[in-house]
């Protein structure tokens, strides 16, 4: 840290040698939070955008068209009830996003924060990897529209990162702050 | 800096360096005027608009920031409110174009300084007046650079005032300085919410010129303050202006004696601290009262050490002189030589600055080497030099 002055409150500071490095992988902590949460706020869009703009059917979208039914359910309430469990999983997907990006700006900001939100991502790095490799396999087996699939790999891919981002940025500060003995403030 | 330094405490200044009364108005005068200086003011007096030494608020609302345009800026500002610290600086690892705006960067004790200061030895109370005027922004606007920049004068967040928990001026609390963009309501000393420029994320917008992300924090000098500057990597700066205010006002009076001839070469980081030293209680009393302008004060304080008055600042006071002036006289009017020393300041710093491979104040030439070149305000100075050089030849 630099302090340049002329007078005696330089001696009255505290220099702490981490405090540059902390506010550096603060800010970049704060900065993944932020795009973690616009990534899930993302992918809520882009699906109802898709089912508006497309006109594809809530059916096609929670993919029961093709499904035999048992006869337990008629189609449509079997459509309605799986339609439900895809927001269901979308709104979990969004939820843990928020929860791990908010977690992270919080951190990021000096609130006290456990490690949880740490997991959440890693999860979340599980679940995305599983997603950019599905696309990678749709795209070589020319599934569907080409273009469409490199637009959603890139922008997986780019959520992916922001998450790893958040991950190491997270673990880096924790670490820091335990060797600079600084502890955030409650919150 | 604000008119309470640039106007009554340069007075008090140059008349603590030996100038008589008269003298330390017209010091002062040219001092306080290079912050009123702009096209507007040399439009009116019909002056060479090469001639300015500042942009007013609403010419800057109308600048152009093309490449021509923020020239111009640039050296305007750099020349005469944020002078270079070191135009060969090396930042690291980085794009030319971040190094150049980096070399930019103004602080206290610079060659450029001493430059500017030798540039004034011999010649007008005008041209004193000017150097004054750069030295002491050098203390107050340092860390910041003369060219519209993000990435060098943004600030975030991070930004506190360090308040004096007594008045011993040894211990300090934080406070949280938080920053409206409402020129109209004015700053709120007591609870730190101050002013400042709109955040644009245009690396080049006039919000981004100098000290406007800082707000007026820099020309208050009461405050004390820490904050993360944009090109200092999360490096925190801690802004002491009680102590640079003092600096800047013995480092005048150190300045002005040698340009009165007290001394043979004016040396960096040298300050008058002797000539200082019987009233510094009194300026530590003034720079330190929690007010936006600190005129009154420092306007007492001159008026005690002359015993003379002091009177205000008027813009319009040499107007006529010059208006009324002949073309052959309008040089050796008061404003005619303040148009000179302001003409061959700006020549000078843009020269280093291009010198230095920089070129974001734009081409220079070498006016007068070889015939005259390069814009005709400038001839002018070729005309003064020759006059200067029959002088001491004589």
């Amino acid at each position: 840290m630099i302090i340049i002055t002329n007078m005696n409150i330089t001696k009255d500071i505290t220099t702490n040698k981490y405090a540059t490095k902390e506010r550096r992988v603060s800010d970049i902590l704060v900065s993944s939070g932020t795009g973690v949460i616009f990534f899930g706020l993302w992918s809520v869009v882009k699906t109802i955008l898709q089912i508006i703009l497309s006109q594809q059917s809530i059916a096609s979208f929670a993919n029961v068209e093709d499904v035999a039914l048992d006869g337990t359910f008629d189609a449509t309430t079997y459509v309605i009830i799986s339609a439900i469990l895809a927001f269901v999983m979308l709104g979990i997907d969004l939820g843990l996003r928020l929860y791990a990006g908010l977690s992270a700006r919080a951190d990021g900001r000096g609130k006290k924060k456990s490690i949880a939100y740490i997991i959440v991502a890693f999860v979340l790095i599980a679940l995305g990897v599983i997603s950019v490799v599905s696309t990678i396999i749709s795209v070589s087996y020319l599934e569907g529209t080409i273009i469409d699939k490199v637009v959603t790999l890139i922008v997986d891919i780019t959520a992916l990162l922001a998450l790893v981002e958040l991950v190491i940025s997270g673990i880096r500060l924790k670490r820091i702050r335990r060797k600079s003995g600084v502890m955030p403030t409650g919150g | 800096m604000q008119e309470d330094f640039h106007y009554y405490a340069t007075y008090a200044a140059a008349y603590l360096a030996g100038f008589s009364h008269r003298e330390c108005l017209d010091i002062c005068y040219s001092d306080q005027l290079v912050d009123l200086c702009s096209v507007s003011f040399l439009s009116d007096i019909k002056a060479p608009h090469s001639a300015a030494t500042t942009q007013l608020q609403l010419e800057l609302m109308e600048v152009r920031t093309d490449v021509a345009g923020l020239q111009d800026i640039t050296r305007i500002w750099a020349s005469f409110h944020f002078l270079p610290f070191d135009l060969y600086a090396d930042p690291g690892k980085c794009s030319k174009s971040y190094a150049d705006k980096f070399r930019l960067i103004c602080n206290t004790n610079s060659d450029l300084l001493v430059d500017t200061v030798n540039l004034a030895k011999g010649k007008s109370l005008q041209a004193i007046g000017i150097a004054m005027h750069i030295l002491a922004d050098t203390w107050a606007h340092r860390y910041f650079a003369g060219t519209p920049s993000l990435v060098i004068n943004n600030t975030n967040y991070h930004f506190y005032e360090l308040v004096s928990e007594d008045d011993t001026f040894t211990k300090f609390s934080e406070r949280k300085i938080n920053f409206r963009h409402s020129t109209g309501a004015g700053d709120d000393l007591e609870n730190s919410i101050y002013s400042n420029t709109i955040f644009q994320t245009s690396e080049k917008s006039i919000m981004n010129l100098g000290h406007g992300r800082a707000g007026h924090l820099p020309d208050y000098s009461f405050i004390r303050y820490k904050y993360l500057p944009s090109w200092g990597r999360y490096r925190e700066i801690v802004k002491d202006n009680p102590a640079d205010y003092m600096n800047a006002f013995c480092q005048m009076v150190y300045a002005m004696k040698f340009l009165r001839g007290e001394y043979e070469v004016f040396e960096k980081e040298r300050y008058d601290r002797d000539a200082v030293e019987p009233y510094v209680n009194v300026i530590k009393t003034i720079l330190n009262k929690r007010q936006p302008l600190a005129c009154d004060d420092w306007k007492a304080f001159g008026e005690s050490l002359s015993g003379e008055t002091i009177e205000d600042f008027d813009l319009h006071k040499y107007r006529d002189e010059y208006l009324q002036a002949g073309e052959d006289e309008k040089d050796d009017t008061f404003l005619g030589r303040f148009v000179l020393a302001a003409l061959a300041q700006k020549s000078m710093v843009t020269g280093k600055i291009y010198k230095s491979g920089i070129k974001l104040a734009g081409v220079s030439v070498d006016y007068g080497e070889k015939g005259f070149k390069g814009i005709k305000d400038y001839r002018k100075l070729v005309k003064e030099n020759d006059t200067l050089r029959a002088r001491s030849s004589e």
